[in-house]
């Protein structure tokens, strides 16, 4: 079992990077005065054109996520990008990577968007459930210090509404209802397939190993996704369950070209000073609240707090940025030729076991590159890369 | 932490375990510490033990204070600490808290209003300010925000009691006075639309202690508070900020000892 995943971002691409630099952070409070709609415009036709170009290339699913007040994603509303994918394509799964279920509100009227996503594309759904980053409830107005429960609750309800006939009543701590009973189920039995994406919180990892649900690291540092999946395979065995490839996935950034050389070139003229509009990272002066942003009251465990606290002297700890050569030998970017990256693909793929790897555009920036790269993945790292795969 | 006048440390349960620190003689004065936590007996203590007996409670969730786990709101906070005041047997006594803990004390004063001879609100919380620009407790690291609560935060005030080196007491208690806010005060953040048009209950006397470079609390917040209670005085401490407590420790205890040898005995 081997799946490709075309995860898109939605990147704000185009903003005043000296406007980000001056204030010291691409998120939460960068002021949105520095939106243009046209431009937004442009960008979500290219988006939708990828979607379609993606299927083309052979990927086995579209990957489409959830953040707010955030150039470097535009999609606080996967389930509208779900909707999109589900009509312009035929064959891929839609992997929603994930809903924010603490911030949603509603699990029962997400339980019934989800159930349409499903019906519209004919049982393609994937469905993902996440806690989201603390900078989303933050955005939201959802209290961090029930992030933990309300995920939990919500995704217990929305399975319960999935599964169970109505109507029934659900009296929890966080969400109430007096007649759950939607017409409108998804066309999978019993239920579309659930995955937990996530960035190495321990939490994350035990809710997905407990219940059997594969874990997707999202371009996680390399040794802490060890130890994650090891952790993940104990919690799953404990709880009676068998993991397999089926059950991890690694999610990292990638960009071909036709030789290495180009590739690392191409690269390195993405990473130089844009880095920042597609990690949120700035290089220059951090404002003096990102810490704060990043753990809010009861978003982590109290150990995990005083650790972090401890460690960091109670002041924000630092944004950096590595060097481009830097992330390429830790493979927080995969870039070279199809033969290249078809071959550290594979090395992380045997590496951590997973039978789902996810890519999404290092270089956003020239939308002629982003296209060559899906062709080329398609084209030539894709076939290199089964033949590996079938070779185990 | 200054512990030099140690106060006695006396456990109330009523609706559960709760630690207050008791010390001074004279009329008894409840006082509420809120998201600053309960950092040791401070000169402020010491102050106002020279003319009351003084009870400051360390809030539930914070310290040897038990948090019941269905506590969701301010409201049920002054429910258990008016169960402890019960079974300690205090009553007729004054009440007063500093910004979260004014919210608390406001709240239990318009619940049991003939309990309380007098109250004291210094940079209360407890309604809405509407303003982007005022320092948001969950939107900045929790020290920082402590700093935008002193008139001069280079001041040995604010060094001694904040600046130093965090020890693992320091930085559990940060998290679990920050837990508790969030519990309280997140959203509607630091507020309760109920709460001002209750306080009319509240006829005794109420003295609205603010200081008078309060950025959290601004002045204009306590105008509204001053509306609201009918007995209601207001004084400003000048060169203060939000926590005028721990900023100006003497002048706070002195406007407090003046109002409370105003009131009526018991």
């Amino acid at each position: 079992m081997f799946q490709l995943h075309y995860f898109v971002n939605h990147p704000y691409l185009g903003y005043p990077h000296e406007a980000a630099a001056e204030f010291g952070a691409v998120m939460l409070k960068f002021s949105n005065r520095h939106f243009d709609g046209e431009r937004a415009a442009e960008l979500f036709e290219r988006y939708h054109e990828e979607y379609v170009v993606a299927e083309q290339a052979g990927f086995d699913s579209i990957v489409v996520n959830e953040h707010h007040n955030a150039p470097a994603a535009m999609s606080p509303a996967p389930n509208l990008f779900a909707v999109v994918v589900a009509k312009l394509t035929e064959r891929v799964k839609i992997f929603i990577a994930g809903n924010i279920l603490p911030i949603n509100g509603n699990p029962v009227r997400l339980a019934e968007e989800l159930a349409l996503i499903d019906l519209f594309s004919k049982g393609r759904l994937i469905s993902g459930f996440v806690r989201g980053g603390a900078v989303e409830s933050l955005a939201m107005s959802i209290n961090t210090l029930h992030n933990r429960e309300m995920f939990a609750e919500a995704h217990d309800l929305i399975l319960k509404t999935w599964t169970e006939p109505g109507p029934f009543v659900w009296e929890g701590k966080h969400y109430n209802y007096r007649c759950v009973n939607p017409w409108a189920l998804p066309l999978q039995k019993p239920h579309p397939p659930i995955m937990i994406p996530g960035s190495t919180s321990r939490e994350t990892v035990e809710f997905a190993a407990e219940r059997g649900y594969p874990y997707v690291a999202l371009a996680t540092r390399l040794e802490a996704t060890d130890k994650l999946f090891a952790d993940y395979n104990q919690i799953a065995e404990e709880h009676g369950h068998t993991p397999t490839p089926a059950h991890r996935g690694y999610f990292t950034r990638v960009h071909v070209a036709p030789t290495d050389e180009q590739a690392l070139e191409e690269g390195r003229e993405q990473f130089g000073g844009r880095v920042a509009q597609v990690t949120s990272m700035v290089d220059m002066k951090i404002h003096p609240d990102v810490g704060a942003w990043m753990a809010p009251p009861g978003y982590v465990s109290r150990e995990a707090a005083i650790a972090r606290r401890r460690y960091m002297g109670g002041t924000p700890y630092a944004f950096f940025t590595q060097g481009y050569e830097k992330a390429l030998e830790t493979r927080q970017i995969i870039i070279g030729s199809p033969e290249t990256v078809a071959r550290q693909l594979n090395e992380l793929r045997l590496r951590f076991g997973v039978g789902h790897l996810g890519i999404s555009h290092f270089a956003v920036e020239d939308y002629g590159r982003s296209l060559r790269n899906l062709e080329l993945l398609g084209n030539e790292v894709f076939p290199r890369l089964r033949e590996m795969a079938a070779g185990d | 932490m200054n512990n030099s006048d140690g106060p006695a440390t006396v456990t109330l349960t009523g609706l559960a375990p709760l630690e207050v620190l008791k010390g001074g003689s004279g009329p008894q004065l409840v006082w509420l510490h809120g998201e600053e936590g309960q950092r040791g007996w401070l000169p402020h203590h010491a102050r106002l033990a020279e003319r009351f007996t003084v009870l400051a409670p360390t809030l539930p969730g914070i310290g040897a204070s038990a948090l019941p786990e269905w506590v969701n709101g301010v409201p049920d906070i002054a429910k258990v600490l008016l169960a402890a005041l019960d079974v300690g047997g205090i009553g007729n006594c004054m009440l007063g808290g500093a910004s979260m803990g004014g919210w608390i004390a406001a709240e239990m004063a318009s619940m049991e209003p003939g309990r309380f001879r007098g109250l004291v609100l210094t940079g209360s919380q407890g309604t809405a300010t509407g303003e982007m620009n005022t320092p948001d407790l969950f939107l900045m690291p929790y020290r920082r925000y402590i700093s935008f609560g002193y008139n001069d935060a280079r001041s040995a005030a604010f060094q001694d009691l904040w600046a130093g080196e965090l020890d693992d007491d320091a930085v559990t208690q940060d998290l679990e006075v920050m837990e508790l806010s969030a519990l309280l005060g997140f959203k509607p953040y630091m507020h309760d639309r109920s709460l001002l048009p209750a306080l009319a209950r509240f006829t005794n006397p109420a003295l609205l202690l603010w200081g008078a470079n309060d950025v959290i609390t601004p002045p204009a917040v306590a105008e509204r508070f001053l509306d609201a209670l009918p007995a209601a005085e207001l004084v400003t401490i000048g060169d203060a900020g939000h926590y005028a407590h721990l900023e100006k420790p003497v002048e706070f205890a002195e406007a407090v000892a003046g109002f409370g040898a105003g009131l009526k005995a018991d």
